[in-house]
């Protein structure tokens, strides 16, 4: 029995103690990636007494989470059920002409910060001082400056990524994408997000193109947390325990009760629908 | 005339995109990793 968890750092585990970002090529990271088994994806599989393979990496927006998590099926083929938490709406997967020094190589996501490479901005964001992590922040932008990928970051946000119809088009794609592919393969699956924003978004630009997408998702097997929300707005605003940015195991372990409720749901449906 | 309403388009285009960013960067304080 596999299972599958597609996401951003959220479901990689970053700032998680069992967990070690994977090195960058030219980087001062650890020589070695191991992804957390704390995460709330890792934690129901342990419960479910399944294998757990982890799609996700910390900086993926949602065509790297579709994109990765549709790969990795492919690679498994038998997988018994695939968990997706979605990111924020304002990051974008390219593939770029050259190579971008990243792990990923042509491939990167470039997010509202791609194009910042002043540390201090970068030191006020976090919720505790770690000098190990600010390094990594500003080497990472450093070479996105030195590439080229940092000028078309500030020239695409300006021109279409800022504006946050692009943003909701975009991520309803890839959702739907994801979907249906799972639907056609037959795959079980569960969708959650980071930030309700994600579909509360949706509302403010329901014309033509956002409805007709809109439309296509099954809700049914969507999970939020209280009042809705997503993994990273409601540990923040119910005050868990956080790293520089991330929430910490806590979080996760309520995360996980909440999501084998649904998880339970969505099974005893199946076998009443069959 | 011209490049006068070039230049106030310009200046208008950052002004909105700086506003968006910082929106942006609000709502997503994950810098990279």
């Amino acid at each position: 029995m596999i299972l599958v968890a597609g996401g951003d750092s959220f479901t990689y585990g970053s700032e998680l103690k069992d967990g070690i970002t994977p090195p960058n090529p030219l980087g001062t990271e650890p020589a070695r990636a191991i992804v957390s088994q704390s995460t709330f994806p890792a934690l129901l599989a342990q419960d479910f007494g399944m294998e757990y393979h982890c799609a996700a990496y910390p900086g993926f927006g949602n065509s790297a989470i579709r994109r990765s998590t549709m790969n990795m099926c492919e690679q498994l083929q038998a997988v018994d059920l695939v968990i997706v938490t979605w990111s924020f709406p304002g990051r974008y997967e390219f593939r770029f002409n050259y190579d971008t020094e990243e792990r990923w190589g042509n491939w990167y996501n470039i997010t509202p910060w791609t194009m910042l490479d002043d540390a201090e901005s970068i030191k006020r964001e976090f919720q505790i001082d770690d000098p190990i992590i600010l390094e990594h922040h500003v080497n990472n932008l450093q070479r996105a400056k030195r590439t080229g990928v940092s000028a078309f970051a500030k020239t695409f946000y300006q021109h279409v990524g800022g504006s946050s119809y692009w943003e909701t088009y975009n991520s309803l794609s890839e959702i739907i994408m994801l979907q249906q592919y799972l639907k056609l393969n037959d795959i079980p699956y569960i969708f959650s997000m980071v930030d309700e924003c994600l579909l509360n978004n949706c509302v403010h630009w329901m014309d033509e193109n956002i409805t007709t997408l809109y439309n296509q998702i099954d809700f049914d097997r969507w999970v939020s947390f209280q009042n809705n929300q997503g993994f990273f707005t409601w540990a923040r605003d119910y005050k868990y325990p956080f790293g520089t940015t991330h929430p910490l195991e806590p979080a996760h372990v309520d995360a996980a009760k909440y999501i084998k409720e649904k998880y339970y749901e969505l099974v005893k449906k199946f076998i009443q629908q069959n | 005339m011209n490049w006068l309403r070039s230049l106030y388009n310009r200046i208008k285009l950052e002004i909105q995109y700086r506003k968006k960013l910082k929106e942006l960067r609000k709502r997503d304080p994950f810098i990279y990793k």
